[in-house]
């Protein structure tokens, strides 16, 4: 006989988890008890929101669940932002939850929540495990349920004398649920319908103007190869939502870039002058196409993905393909080679990267040459930062900014929060990218609103030596916040200012720089692009955890944007640039 | 918004019966009676739900309700506005 705890951290290890988030907490301690003699590292985070972002961010530079733990009550309530988060970007993370003893339940004990009953509609799968010898199997379970088909979090809620009860050590390395204990038996894994595969190519030869939009589920299922090899043989060119970003690398002649209300020039005049689209792994969500109607009209619309409830969800496709998108792209492929010789350079294509070159230029030419411009910025960190490195970002203009125009080159390289918009996921999910990557550069881009939402993750940063590089792009505002306000409701500026009274009454921008140091992480302000670029490459050549505050201009905008409700063709640009020129 | 009868298959649990129900709610769905019974197999239970819903969100909802983990089969039949009765 063993301890439920023991045996449950014996599955742990032997699926492979090498790591856990969290914070302990009294219904915890068991479990941390049992983690003592194992070699599951853990990281020990200062908020569990935090801890549930960094196990995001393990998750999505891994290709495997990210795993994290709290205890009961405030512990479970605070996961839940970075539950839904991995939610809404299909990511698998687990989380397991200290629950009060069986026989408190009901009882308004203390630190008793119903964590289980609130993130139902949040995970995949949400048990309180009552059942001290089915605890292992239970994580199996979920470790399966995580991962099957489109991936997604999940919840086991454990009560204290659950982890503590003595059990038999017996538990099966295949899921025991009725559904998938069968699908494992017959081992027939959702075939695509080889008649719509037929029908898809049919339509995709003789299309005029086919534009490829890829989507985060392009990353999921490893499907970066099979997309680059169809769009070079079909020469489509590639359109990305912002989970997509890095499905194709960003200097591939194809590629146009990311689509949306803040898409790019090329890329939301490619859809809007496309006659066929294919999209793979995408949700068509709001954000990504504007308006479903327009995008409705007037092309044929073929609809892949591994989630059937996705297909025909906003948008009624010509031919829907459920399936995953790697074996649907190569089956494509295979389908259109044997039928069609390659397709010849598409001139709408030329034009199209023609405008976004142009585009370039114009925003890396506007204004004083010396000013510290987002564009410039990124550019500077982009040539310092090694091909292979990884960048997170909070939510707001910098990430906008960054899916603009910050070039991603590998899949699982740029980590950030699309559904949900989580400010506050860039810090912590870099060091969940840094546990996942130790060899590798990680980068965090992140806003001064997003930063100061969660920056006590430089703790665990210093504490565990994580060496992530985070540069603010430190505008005293809320950047997005000022933007619509100045745009959508006259310049009526309201509770978007983060500037602070320092000492003789004077306004001024919190000190990240002491801020950092107080943490354990050395702090710098870059003042100039030539500074910054000198941080970064310190950074990157001493391996050595930075913070950057880089000073930028709240007036600076994110542009191209699409005013909400409008149609892609809509796109405000900067003054001075036609884009129909 | 059209009344559909959903039948679902669930593997037995409180919690499955209460996704299969907050995913309904998801769909926007209004819910007008539930039954649960029994299957004949042990561990798996019959939802019936009678339901009233837009007749474009009903495929959606049946392919996001098998997607559970718990629910093994999910079938739909469309039964109108129920206002002919009245009109009659």
């Amino acid at each position: 006989m063993v301890r439920a705890a023991d045996a449950l951290v014996k599955a742990m290890e032997a699926k492979g988890v090498d790591v856990i988030f969290g914070i302990p907490g009294g219904a915890t301690l068991p479990f941390y008890d049992a983690l003592y003699d194992s070699n599951i590292r853990t990281i020990l985070m200062r908020h569990e929101q935090q801890a549930t972002h960094a196990a995001d961010g393990y998750a999505r530079v891994k290709g495997r669940p990210g795993v994290v733990t709290a205890t009961s009550g405030p512990g479970a309530t605070n996961l839940v932002t970075g539950i839904v988060n991995a939610m809404m970007d299909s990511q698998p993370v687990i989380a397991i939850t200290g629950q009060v003893p069986r026989e408190a339940l009901g009882t308004d004990a203390f630190q008793e929540t119903d964590i289980t009953g609130i993130l139902l509609p949040v995970t995949k799968y949400a048990v309180t495990v009552k059942e001290p010898s089915k605890l292992a199997q239970t994580f199996v379970d979920a470790y399966h349920i995580a991962t099957a088909g489109r991936p997604g979090p999940v919840l086991i809620d454990v009560p204290r004398d659950v982890f503590q009860a003595d059990v038999e050590p017996h538990w099966k390395d295949e899921p025991s649920l009725i559904k998938y204990a069968l699908s494992h038996l017959a081992r027939h894994p959702q075939e695509p319908n080889p008649e719509l595969i037929s029908k898809a190519a049919e339509i995709l030869m003789n299309a005029e103007k086919p534009v490829i939009i890829a989507g985060g589920g392009v990353i999921i299922s490893n499907a970066t190869e099979e997309l680059t090899k169809l769009a070079e043989y079909l020469m489509a060119p590639v359109v990305v939502t912002t989970p997509g970003l890095g499905s194709i690398p960003s200097d591939h002649p194809l590629m146009l870039g990311v689509i949306g209300m803040h898409g790019r020039v090329e890329a939301n005049m490619a859809l809007v002058e496309s006659d066929t689209v294919l999209a793979v792994g995408v949700r068509f969500s709001d954000r990504s196409v504007g308006r479903f109607d327009d995008f409705q009209k007037g092309r044929k619309i073929i609809h892949v993905d591994i989630d059937a409830s996705e297909l025909g969800k906003n948008v009624t496709p010509t031919v829907s393909i459920a399936g995953d998108a790697k074996r649907i792209l190569a089956e494509l492929y295979a389908c259109i080679i044997s039928r069609t010789a390659r397709k010849e350079a598409r001139p709408f294509v030329q034009r199209l990267k023609a405008i976004g070159e142009s585009f370039d230029e114009f925003m890396n030419n506007c204004g004083e040459p010396s000013k510290i411009t987002p564009w410039r910025a990124l550019k500077v960190i982009r040539e310092e930062l090694p091909r292979n490195a990884i960048v997170t970002t909070g939510v707001g203009q910098h990430q906008m900014w960054v899916q603009l125009c910050f070039k991603v080159f590998e899949p699982r390289t740029l980590i950030t929060s699309c559904g949900l918009g989580t400010m506050g996921f860039g810090l912590p999910a870099a060091v969940g990218a840094k546990v996942a990557a130790p060899d590798r550069t990680v980068a965090c881009i992140d806003g001064d609103g997003s930063f100061t939402m969660t920056c006590q993750s430089l703790i665990p940063i210093a504490q565990y030596d994580i060496p992530v590089i985070c540069i603010i792009f430190d505008n005293r505002t809320l950047g997005m916040i000022r933007q619509w306000q100045d745009l959508f409701y006259q310049r009526r500026y309201k509770d978007e200012n983060l500037e602070i009274y320092l000492k003789k009454r004077t306004k001024g921008s919190v000190d990240y720089v002491k801020l950092a140091e107080s943490m354990g992480v050395e702090g710098a302000v870059a003042e100039s692009l030539d500074d910054l670029r000198m941080l970064v490459r310190r950074a990157v050549r001493t391996g050595q955890a930075l913070v950057i505050d880089l000073p930028i201009d709240r007036e600076e905008r994110v542009l191209p944007m699409v005013p909400p409700g409008k149609w892609l063709s809509q796109m405000m640009v900067p003054q001075g640039f036609d884009f129909h020129a | 918004m059209l009344r559909h009868k959903f039948t679902v298959v669930i593997e037995d649990s409180l919690e499955a019966l209460v996704k299969v129900l907050l995913t309904t709610r998801q769909a926007q769905a209004k819910l007008i009676s539930a039954e649960v019974c029994e299957s004949g197999i042990e561990n798996v239970k019959l939802l019936t739900m009678s339901l009233s819903l837009k007749p474009e969100k009903a495929e959606w909802l049946k392919r996001k309700l098998f997607n559970l983990p718990a629910v093994l089969e999910v079938d739909c039949t469309t039964l109108g506005t129920g206002l002919s009765k009245i009109s009659e």
